[in-house]
């Protein structure tokens, strides 16, 4: 059984998913919400990496024997 | 088997309980997207580095002293700290201080890069300059919330109410963001072709 969705419905499925939603897609639903997931993974692809020493750094001064208050 | 993943307010809690190993989580699960956050603003991984590092700073000391808020997320809470220091940074063009830990290691003015080959570097700059090029010949609105979405993770509805529209105008400005995205990279992708195979 299908459903139809509205395209602001893709695009909130796309970042929110609700679990089981896309079960219910149809075709053209199914490739739209392809297309959007490849144009969402090449802003993933985008990331840059810090080096290990920069974060090793940060990760150092977080365990800097302070007391948390509370 | 289902691997579950810890929230981050959980591992804030435990970090706050005192549990050190649940904040080397959290970097490590956010350390991309602040990097790459402030990386889009300022233009030079070594700049980039030592706003990072100052953004941890921050918010490890705004955690340790008791003064942050748990009702907010912390990965846009964070990204927004490393977005505001790039955009000081511009305003004040200051140097930042040199902070010696006690091993004697500086935590700012980290310019050794050994993990990746230049040619890594190289592409991956590349790409994310592409990427950044495309973004910016959004219009204005489309880019807001594309940003604000992908990168500062911000949910629909809290990106509505910050923006003053619907959570509808805020999905339609998404959709229009990533569709005139994926135009321009198929426009790419065609010209490039048409650059490799001339007819």
């Amino acid at each position: 059984m299908t459903q139809n969705f509205t395209p602001n419905d893709l695009i909130k499925n796309l970042y929110e998913p609700e679990k089981g939603l896309t079960d219910f897609l149809n075709s053209d639903d199914r490739s739209e919400l392809a297309a959007f997931q490849q144009v969402k993974n090449t802003l993933d692809e985008g990331y840059l990496h810090p080096s290990e020493r920069c974060v090793d750094a940060i990760i150092a001064y977080s365990k800097r024997n302070i007391a948390i208050q509370s | 088997m289902i691997k579950t993943q810890v929230s981050d307010a959980a591992l804030l809690s435990a970090y706050i309980q005192g549990e050190d190993k649940a904040f080397e989580t959290l970097v490590k699960r956010s350390k991309s997207k602040v990097y790459t956050s402030i990386y889009l603003i300022v233009k030079d991984r070594y700049i980039a580095e030592d706003l990072m590092q100052e953004t941890y700073i921050k918010a490890i000391d705004v955690i340790k002293s008791g003064r942050y808020n748990e009702e907010g997320k912390f990965l846009p809470w964070i990204v927004r700290i490393g977005h505001n220091l790039a955009i000081d940074f511009f305003r004040k063009d200051k140097r930042y201080p040199t902070i010696v830990l006690e091993d004697g290691s500086k935590l700012f003015n980290s310019f050794e890069f050994a993990e990746e080959s230049s040619e890594d570097i190289q592409l991956k700059a590349d790409k994310i300059t592409n990427v950044r090029e495309l973004i910016k010949k959004l219009p204005d609105e489309q880019r807001e919330v594309l940003v604000m979405r992908h990168y500062e993770e911000l949910s629909f509805q809290e990106i509505a109410d910050q923006t003053g529209v619907s959570i509808n105008t805020a999905l339609g400005r998404m959709r229009y963001a990533l569709i005139n995205l994926r135009k321009m990279l198929e426009k790419q992708e065609s010209a490039y072709d048409a650059k490799l195979y001339p007819k």
